[in-house]
């Protein structure tokens, strides 16, 4: 089974480096992590991710901004995006998912269960 | 001078009340905030310098003026009426900044206010003593402390999500298997960071509630349900204190009105404090009763009970028994403090007392759903009423707007939630539907589409009640939405929207159509007619003759000056369909100089005639005036 692409958005290379290590628990996974936005709508278009974790509060272009570009370009506006942010309280939460996301983590996350989390994501979406 | 004469034109010449007079001027001059009086009919007679600096008017330029050349262009309609409605029921008022109050400075800026209201009677009528507050510098605080504790909980949790999730990874052994001594003090520090992150969403969790920024979303609510809920969520945490919790078999079926998630907060925070208070093997049960038309959820421990002289500070924030017991048993102090300021919002009471046999009781009462749901079909004052649909979740909102609506002949049905909105719309009839765009369990716009979709309600006119203004047009306009309105309802706006809508049956009330340019005017009218009559509002010669085709009157009130036209071209189509003339009671800027017309009944000018002498005129033709209460005017 091929891996599935994961790029993971943050402006913090802390939290980059602890999503790398979470996620890679899972070997299926395929991680790539980019440092802001504008980056991400480049690596997004070229690389192809089955799914894309985005920060929320991100300097220049915060992540509600990166969500919109993405969703215009059509090489990208399909691609699952899951906000991680630690406002997810629930009116927030519908807000992002009427923005287009399909879910929110919430943060801080558990590192040793964010694989298996980001997992069941996958699986939903891909049954609908 | 302006001033002497403003204070002379609201008292009468008499030399004993002049040393009260100067001293009432000498209190007003020193107010720190801005004071003007205004007289019955809304003109200033008196203001202070502070008046004068906060709107940049000299003194002499606004006594004499309507104290609506202080409120923006776009409020003055709504102030005038405001004020018509305030004369009717005086009484000390503060308008506080959550009404979006903005005065008019003389050189077109605005600023936000804060307004107080106090009736003064005299001889001479109703003075109001308005007292202005500029605002602007506490909204500027407000937002630069929203601001910095937005900021500071993000800058905060970022290092804090790095740290926890270093540990976390450490801890679950993703480096690598840890020695025993450094797994211990690692699981010290990730219980810590937890702690911290728990502190930093306590506190914006109150700071976000005390703002009033959170949405409450009422539903019904099985106690039972969300009782065991709670307790299969927490069965993890009360494990690690070798605590049992249990729904007492005796708990009653019953259900609340309530947010769901919010109230499954409360109960969580009373069952976590219980579990953290009960001795090891102990037990902790959750009871559910009727009480009093409320219902009751207890929470109670068998642990050592609250120390008496912490009683009284309970919920306070950051109130602890004893500060070391909160690092000891991992609360933030403000858990309670939450959960009564949501309770609160939910409409109920939260409280604690010593339960028999030791240990102690913590209860929640909200109002019993039962209650609520007899409340929820209305069967009106009158066979005759107007019978509406209003999903609103918020019960007290609900009940407002209803009451607001009764002395207009309508009676509402409720519905708090989507699901119930379609089945209560395709089981009565309903005349129209007034929509909560911000309704729980499904966003305004798909409930109102899930109405057009039933045979019932394919064409009933459907008015939406946001805190947004309307969004995109298409959206509404696919779902022919008659008007959006904003919220909180203003009953009396409600019922001009849904007289324009619905041709309703005269319900045994006489119909008045009023022909008039100045809709102030019309809504006062409108407002002092109402007890008795149906008035229907037309703001020109078009709207009028629409009007006369829709509906059967029994009287025109008619304003001659209606802007380019003449209300008199349209006394020969003042007719009903049979052809019968209406009768005509004209109530005119200036006595025109007319023929006497046998189809015009009385005239009367809007200077020489005040609006009670409308309403008798009006009552003289329709021969009311036996059974109309007379008004004691002042």
């Amino acid at each position: 089974m091929s891996q599935i692409r994961i790029l993971h958005v943050d402006d913090e290379p802390d939290i980059r480096e602890i999503v790398d290590a979470s996620l890679s628990l899972n070997p299926d996974f395929q991680v790539r992590a980019c440092a802001s936005g504008v980056d991400a709508l480049a690596a997004a278009a070229e690389w192809s991710p089955e799914l894309i974790l985005l920060d929320v509060m991100m300097p220049k272009m915060d992540g509600p901004t990166t969500l919109a570009q993405l969703r215009k370009n059509p090489r990208t506006a399909e691609i699952p995006v899951l906000f991680m942010t630690a406002r997810a309280q629930k009116r927030e939460v519908e807000q992002f998912i009427a923005m287009g996301a399909q879910g929110v983590i919430s943060k801080p996350f558990d590192p040793m269960t964010l694989a298996s989390e980001v997992g069941s994501h996958l699986h939903t979406l891909r049954q609908v | 001078m302006g001033q002497a004469a403003g204070v002379a034109a609201m008292t009468c010449d008499r030399p004993a009340n002049d040393f009260a007079e100067e001293l009432f001027r000498l209190a007003v001059e020193a107010c720190p905030n801005g004071m003007l009086m205004t007289d019955s009919s809304g003109i200033i007679v008196l203001v202070n310098t502070e008046t004068e600096r906060l709107f940049g008017y000299r003194r002499n330029e606004l006594i004499g003026q309507p104290v609506e050349i202080l409120v923006p262009e776009r409020m003055r309609k709504h102030h005038s009426t405001h004020r018509a409605r305030y004369a009717e029921h005086p009484n000390v008022r503060r308008i506080e900044a959550s009404h979006r109050l903005f005065g008019l400075r003389q050189d077109g800026s605005e600023f936000p206010v804060e307004i107080g209201l106090n009736p003064i009677r005299s001889e001479d009528g109703l003075f109001v003593l308005n007292v202005v507050i500029d605002i602007s510098d506490r909204q500027r605080v407000d937002r630069l402390k929203d601001e910095f504790v937005s900021t500071v909980s993000h800058e905060l949790r970022t290092p804090l999500t790095s740290i926890a999730g270093s540990l976390g990874l450490l801890l679950g052994g993703a480096a690598g298997k840890l020695p025993d001594g450094v797994t211990r003090f690692l699981g010290i520090a990730h219980n810590n960071c937890t702690r911290l992150v728990r502190l930093i969403n306590d506190i914006l969790d109150i700071e976000k509630i005390e703002a009033g920024s959170v949405v409450f979303n009422f539903k019904r609510i099985e106690l039972r349900q969300l009782a065991e809920q709670v307790i299969e969520a927490n069965r993890g945490y009360a494990d690690g204190f070798a605590v049992r919790v249990r729904l007492d078999p005796s708990a009653e079926a019953g259900g609340v009105l309530a947010d769901p998630d919010r109230l499954a907060q409360v109960i969580t925070n009373l069952v976590s404090n219980a579990v953290k208070f009960s001795p090891r093997d102990g037990e902790v049960e959750l009871g559910i009763a009727h009480r009093d038309g409320r219902m009751r959820i207890a929470v109670r421990d068998h642990g050592p009970g609250i120390p008496e002289e912490f009683k009284p500070r309970i919920f306070e924030k950051f109130a602890q028994a004893d500060a070391t017991d909160a690092r000891q048993k991992g609360g933030t102090g403000l858990g309670l403090s939450i959960a009564r300021k949501i309770v609160t919002r939910l409409g109920g009471i939260i409280g604690f007392k010593d339960a028999e046999g030791g240990g102690t009781e913590f209860f929640v009462e909200l109002p019993d759903w039962a209650q609520i749901a007899a409340r929820e079909t209305d069967p009106g004052l009158s066979p005759d009423d107007t019978h509406i649909l209003l999903c609103e979740d918020d019960p007290d909102a609900a009940l407002a707007v209803r009451e607001g609506l009764r002395p207009f002949g309508f009676s509402t049905d409720f519905a708090h939630d989507a699901e119930e909105a379609i089945k209560r719309a395709r089981s009565n009839g309903h005349a129209a539907i007034v929509v909560d765009f911000e309704l729980p369990d499904a966003g305004g716009m798909a409930l109102i589409r899930a109405l057009r979709e039933q045979p019932e309600a394919y064409r009933t006119p459907i008015v939406v009640a946001s805190a947004e203004p309307a969004p995109a047009k298409d959206g509404a306009a696919e779902l022919n939405v008659l008007k959006w309105i904003a919220k909180p309802i203003d009953a009396f706006a409600l019922t001009q929207v849904l007289d324009g809508a619905i041709a309703r049956g005269a319900n045994g009330r006489p119909c008045i159509l009023h022909i008039e340019d100045d809709r102030d005017i019309l809504d006062l009218v409108a407002r002092a007619l109402a007890p008795t009559a149906r008035v229907v509002p037309a703001g020109s010669i078009e709207e009028a003759r629409a009007a006369l085709l829709a509906h059967h009157f029994d009287l025109v009130v008619l304003d001659i000056a209606l802007g380019e036209e003449s209300g008199l071209d349209l006394l020969p189509d003042l007719r009903n369909r049979g052809g019968a003339p209406i009768p005509v009671v004209i109530f005119s800027g200036h006595s025109a100089e007319i023929a006497a017309i046998p189809q015009v009944e009385a005239r009367l000018t809007k200077i020489g005639a005040s609006l009670d002498d409308l309403v008798a005129a009006v009552h003289d033709r329709l021969m009311l005036r036996s059974a109309l209460p007379r008004k004691e005017t002042a």
